[in-house]
């Protein structure tokens, strides 16, 4: 004992490790749950879900029970947060989502925290801050795409666009796919002016002070130019402490408009394919159980780690030992002991395990280990 | 490097042609007719030809940066990538036919073949219609001739093929074109790069509908 041991773990394990280390350090309490959650929470909030599909089952009892998709609707039905005194929790638990492609569910490892209470400039600068950290624990090459739901929640509003056509404009947005909303718009008899407003917001992407000034040409709404100054002090905050580094202010990020309802984030990093961390505010839920309470968190998939660290183990073992089975035992296992003190891995066996990759081979023979090489 | 996937086949050759016109060519595509990867180290790209119906997922699973897809695919896939620009070539429609004396029995499940499912789900119960949907592969024009299906939902391009098999166009669900699409992640890594693409294509498309004028 007293070894240490971290270098047996791979390096997505590593990594969760650092993590809790890091929110640790930031005050966050471990938050562990139940794999199982009441269905009713989840029929009764179905639209904070990003799918309505869930693992249900009856308990013994009869009530239905799912398998959770979701953590943190679990955290915020439980809070125990008042305006006075907020709570930081981090979790790691595996969720179970239905996976498109492959068209069946999927269990998703998670580790992700949420801050409840009142929030202001500091938690959010916190929670970006962590964010940030995360990202750079996991690769170098990191960015990260903020944005903030109300502007375009209000510039829909502001508009007076219906709310059967603001789904598919959204969808355009999200898509920064001009040419569809045109289409859209014209079909919805939206005006011109209406539509060159919306047009720009599917190319407000880009450095974060150059794409917040641009936003403010389009910000008609007292609500729009509110989720801007938030962010600008946000940023201000974040430049201050030095954590910019890959932050990209990004309007097409509009995400699931019920879950989130302010600030939001996506952070990638290179060599994945897809966001990794996703965030934002999400007071809405809150005040869907009755609390009148804001909230912040993220959450990082980890799987999706796997495709990063992708690189092969060359060796499963450092020395394979042949023995026969006349050989005295107590001599051999002698041998390997003293191998492993010497910090390497070894496997005995009477024959060479197929798919076994070892680095060298030794013969137990007359009660020592000759090493074979590939000339004997 | 940008990986660019282009749909092997027709549209392809077009949309290599016109990526090759604004400073993308790539000489060794023409060489080998067997390859499926072609690069030209000199301007920075990679093309990657594959399935048309493949290219939304090598560039939903970032094998590739950008690629050129037919809007039906898109529809139909629903891919999480952005949809950058309407390339404005490989123009059809996605359409419903049925034989040339077809009349709508609204009394009946109407049976539907079809390779696109996830578009004619969405039309159909967009006119809360019940369907059977039978899924097809290919030569799907034969489903109606031989009492397999009512209809069919397939690209029309000029409605020559459909003539052919005494099938008739019943209505049309969307105007297809072929779209420059981006992997979410590639955009912020690559991002010059990809903005350079499409600021180039852009320009192209608008010299092109001026000479139309």
């Amino acid at each position: 004992m007293g070894q240490d041991i971290t270098g047996i773990l791979r390096r997505e394990e590593q990594i969760t490790l650092y993590l809790r280390g890091l929110y640790e350090r930031y005050g966050y309490r471990k938050y562990r749950m139940g794999r199982f959650e009441e269905y009713d929470l989840y029929l009764e909030n179905k639209n904070f879900l990003k799918s309505p599909n869930i693992i249900t089952f009856h308990d013994l009892d009869g009530r239905v029970l799912a398998l959770k998709p979701d953590v943190t609707l679990s955290i915020a039905k439980n809070t125990h947060a008042t305006a006075q005194s907020s709570e930081k929790f981090y979790y790691q638990e595996n969720i179970y989502r239905l996976d498109k492609p492959s068209g069946g569910y999927r269990e998703i490892s998670q580790i992700g925290l949420e801050y409840i209470g009142s929030l202001g400039l500091i938690p959010t600068c916190e929670t970006l801050s962590l964010a940030q950290k995360t990202l750079a624990a996991i690769s170098e090459k990191h960015r990260m795409q903020v944005s903030h739901m109300g502007f375009l929640v209000s510039l829909l509003d502001g508009l007076a666009i219906e709310a059967a056509t603001r789904g598919e404009l959204l969808a355009c947005i999200r898509g920064k796919n001009r040419h569809e909303l045109r289409k859209h718009a014209e079909t919805r008899g939206i005006t011109p002016a209406a539509t060159a407003l919306l047009e720009t917001a599917t190319d407000l992407c880009g450095e974060f002070r150059e794409t917040l000034s641009r936003a403010r040409t389009i910000a008609i709404t007292q609500s729009m130019t509110d989720a801007l100054d938030q962010l600008s002090a946000v940023y201000d905050l974040l430049e201050s402490e030095g954590e910019t580094d890959g932050l990209v202010l990004d309007f097409s990020l509009a995400g699931d408009i019920d879950y989130y309802d302010g600030i939001v984030f996506q952070g990638y990093v290179e060599g994945v394919p897809r966001a990794l961390l996703a965030g934002g505010y999400y007071g809405n839920l809150l005040k869907k159980f009755g609390r009148d309470l804001d909230a912040i968190g993220f959450a990082v998939y980890l799987n999706e780690l796997n495709l990063l660290f992708r690189e092969k183990r060359r060796t499963d073992v450092d020395a394979l030992i042949l023995y026969a089975d006349g050989d005295d035992p107590a001599s051999l296992i002698r041998a390997a002991d003293a191998l492993v003190k010497q910090g390497v891995s070894v496997r005995m066996e009477r024959t060479i395990p197929t798919d076994l990759r070892y680095g060298r081979l030794y013969r137990f023979r007359a009660g020592e280990l000759t090493e074979v090489t590939d000339n004997a | 490097m940008l990986n660019i996937a282009l749909p092997k086949g027709r549209l392809g050759d077009q949309v290599y042609e016109m990526f090759s016109s604004i400073g993308y060519e790539c000489a060794a595509i023409y060489e080998d007719n067997r390859k499926l990867v072609f690069e030209n180290p000199e301007n920075d790209v990679r093309y990657l030809l594959v399935k048309p119906s493949d290219v939304a997922i090598y560039v939903e699973y970032g094998a590739a940066d950008v690629g050129v897809v037919g809007k039906d695919i898109l529809l139909d896939a629903k891919p999480d990538v952005y949809e950058l620009l309407d390339l404005n070539i490989g123009k059809c429609r996605l359409a419903v036919a049925g034989p040339e004396d077809y009349i709508e029995d609204r009394d009946q499940v109407l049976r539907v073949a079809t390779k696109f499912v996830g578009v004619t789900k969405d039309y159909y119960s967009s006119l809360n219609r019940e369907i059977e949907i039978i899924r097809l592969n290919g030569s799907i024009e034969l489903a109606p001739i031989l009492g397999l299906s009512d209809v069919i939902v397939d690209i029309v391009e000029s409605g020559k093929t459909l003539r052919e098999n005494h099938l008739k166009v019943i209505s049309t669900i969307v105007p297809v074109s072929a779209r420059f699409i981006a992997n979410r992640s590639s955009y912020l890594f690559k991002s010059e790069a990809i903005a350079d693409m499409l600021a180039r294509l852009k320009e192209v498309l608008s010299r092109d509908a001026d000479h139309a004028r």
